[in-house]
């Protein structure tokens, strides 16, 4: 999908650095909150505050595991203790849209509000349908997040293993940097405000129509692509190591790990060393293409 | 104007039965299907909504080998995605044009659960696997995607099914939702404490609780030029949507119902139509205190003295969850085809022309649909 009225006002993310929770949280929250939700929270309200909005007229998430800790520890005392005396609060922090609506109440936040999962482009149709909800008027801005909870449970899944094949061909053998499963905390506040950086379009598919990415790559006119996944290095032109080198010194593995070439693309149009800027991605059964451009 | 998305087919399982015909039957007959469990591996003793089939039964009625993971949700899903696709004679090359917008919460959690520490288990946690293995068995090339919103899940997909054909992007949407029945689920809810002693009382003083129920179902929505180029017959229109957030607790709904009223009025004002046109609301309903206390609070400010006949269909298939909003999207166009008010024992005094349906979910997620009679 195209749009010509879209921006993107800021693009936030976190790994495993400590963060002030104080800042945004108060006691009770913290106390209440587990670790990885402070941490969503914290993000989105950087996205906010960083783009002079203090509440978004809609909420979006991203999510491929959900609330993955939750989740597991409902199953391991279902396995241990058998169908008595399971704990609500686990229950309740499992859905995959706890994270949507648990920062639609720490905002009081009372505008559209929806959750997508679906693996590797979970994040990409969250933006999808924040960038049309835009382009037809609908809401004036929406903030976007990518909410992944790993554990090493995950490093059996398929997910895991689709990094390793997409990855390793891209670097000599000697130098290809380690896999880290990690929890994605990015935010993003989507706006019909013109910024420095512009929304041009998204396009998600899958095993169905893989052939599309390659002529969206090169019909795209990027000065700069950013990529993801199972593509030839000629065609991407930056890898995901771009970022390895840049700030990490691993390649961070979750369903919304786009999440980190969104920011970067974006980081790279702000300092004007990129004009128009594609972010290409090609992870399991399913594909995602994005372009950027400088807004002004 | 804005342009009207069109209904041009329905699929549905349930625990009412399979297809179409078999719930509408049993809808008029009002026939409650629930009872304990009989195929879910549960010591539990509650009344839910079973579709009556082992899920390997299941799996040959979709027609998988042997060789494929027993996947309950799936196989709920495929049988009603073909259903729908059929009765909306879609061609080969019209399906492969088409987007899918599914939603579920459970995702593939009643195979996950066998093995939950298993990577080839845990990966059917993801929502979206399901939807993406449907998605290349019928090779749909369009926009796939799955939404996660708790119990309003298939509002929100047929919302954003609609929008994409206003915004242009696809011609024909096939949306909905599907939800089985998992150990996780009900003891979730069992750990809620909101399970119903028996068959659920939606909207009466002694209710106690849900009844939790699992099916799927799908419409094809369709641009009226689409519809009308392929001269396929609209079974109703989806005229307004809303979404709102309660943004007031995790699972309780507030006691101004802020969310629910605002997501009616939202789906109102989208479909240009004023509360006195609406002719019958099929109500969220679940039958806890909490939920319908608020849910009543909603009608009573938004529609006054204008109050329409409503019901709760969820005593006759339990509460389907993230399917619920699209089976009881397809019981709307039922009775607005039939002429009569899906839940409730009482005849129509006039034509019912507009209704409205409602899901409200855990969290906030509040939506509303209104559909309109062809």
């Amino acid at each position: 999908m195209k749009f010509s009225k879209v921006y993107i006002s800021s693009a936030i993310s976190h790994l495993d650095e400590q963060l002030d929770f104080g800042r945004y949280l108060t006691a009770g929250e913290r106390r209440r909150m587990s670790l990885y939700m402070r941490k969503a929270i914290y993000t989105a309200r950087e996205a906010l505050e960083s783009s002079g909005v203090e509440l978004p007229m809609g909420i979006i998430v991203g999510t491929g595991t959900g609330s993955l800790r939750h989740t597991l520890d409902f199953l391991k005392d279902m396995g241990e203790y058998g169908e008595t005396a399971l704990k609500p609060g686990l229950f309740m922090q499992s859905t995959h849209n706890t994270f949507a609506t648990t920062l639609a109440i720490h905002l009081g936040c009372h505008g559209f509000n929806s959750t997508h999962s679906h693996c590797a482009t979970s994040l990409e149709a969250a933006l999808l349908e924040a960038a049309m909800k835009i382009q037809q008027g609908n809401l004036s801005n929406v903030l976007v997040e990518a909410c992944d909870e790993m554990t090493s449970e995950m490093e059996g899944t398929f997910i895991f293993d689709n990094f390793r094949s997409a990855t390793a061909h891209l670097y000599p053998e000697s130098s290809v940097p380690a896999l880290r499963l990690t929890d994605t905390a990015f935010a993003t506040l989507l706006t019909s405000e013109p910024s420095d950086v512009q929304l041009l379009e998204i396009k998600i598919g899958n095993k169905n129509n893989f052939h599309l990415l390659d002529s969206l790559i090169t019909e795209s006119n990027a000065d700069t692509v950013l990529s993801l996944g199972d593509l030839p290095r000629i065609i991407a032109n930056k890898t995901i190591s771009e970022y390895v080198e840049s700030k990490e010194s691993f390649i961070p593995v979750s369903y919304t790990s786009s999440a980190y070439l969104i920011e970067e693309a974006c980081r790279l149009i702000r300092a004007g060393k990129s004009k128009r800027a594609a972010v290409a991605c090609k992870l399991a059964d399913s594909f995602s293409f994005m372009l950027l451009c400088c807004g002004s | 104007m804005k342009p009207r998305i069109c209904i041009t087919g329905v699929g549905i399982i349930s625990s009412l039965g399979v297809g179409y015909e078999t719930n509408l039957r049993s809808l008029q007959k009002m026939e409650n299907s629930l009872a304990m469990p009989s195929y879910l591996a549960t010591g539990l003793r509650h009344k839910i909504g079973e579709v009556k089939a082992s899920t390997r039964e299941l799996m040959n009625l979709c027609g998988e080998s042997r060789d494929f993971p027993p996947l309950r949700n799936y196989a709920l899903m495929t049988i009603a995605l073909r259903e729908a696709v059929e009765r909306a004679k879609l061609t080969p090359e019209q399906l492969r044009e088409a987007s899918f917008i599914n939603s579920t919460t459970v995702g593939g959690m009643d195979y996950t659960e066998l093995q939950p520490m298993h990577g080839d288990f845990l990966r059917y946690n993801d929502c979206g696997v399901i939807t993406g293995l449907a998605a290349e068995k019928l090779n749909i090339r369009g926009l796939v995607t799955t939404i996660s919103t708790a119990c309003s899940s298939a509002a929100n997909a047929l919302a954003f099914g609609a929008e994409l054909i206003e915004a242009g992007e696809t011609e024909i949407c096939i949306a909905g939702g599907c939800e089985s029945f998992s150990k996780f689920h009900l003891n979730g809810f069992k750990s809620l404490g909101v399970l119903s002693e028996d068959i659920c009382r939606p909207f009466e003083d002694a209710r106690d609780g849900i009844n939790l129920g699992e099916g799927a179902a799908y419409l094809i929505l369709e641009s009226e030029e689409s519809a009308k180029r392929r001269g396929a017959e609209i079974l109703g229109y989806l005229n307004g949507w809303g979404n709102a957030c309660d943004a007031f607790h995790a699972t309780a709904t507030s006691p101004e119902a802020t969310g629910p009223k605002l997501a009616i009025e939202y789906a109102l004002a989208d479909a240009g139509l004023k509360p006195g046109d609406i002719d019958y609301i099929n109500a969220h309903g679940t039958g806890t205190q909490n939920n319908d206390e608020t849910e009543l609070r909603a009608y009573r400010e938004v529609f006054g003295a204008d109050m329409p006949p409503f019901a709760s269909t969820k005593p006759l298939t339990g509460h389907t969850t993230s399917a619920c909003a699209a089976i009881e999207a397809i019981f709307c166009l039922m009775g607005l085809n039939g002429n009569f008010y899906p839940g409730l024992d009482l005849k129509p005094s006039k034509p019912v022309i507009n209704t409205l349906c409602c899901a409200f979910g855990f969290g906030g997620n509040d939506s509303a649909l209104i559909f309109s009679k062809a």
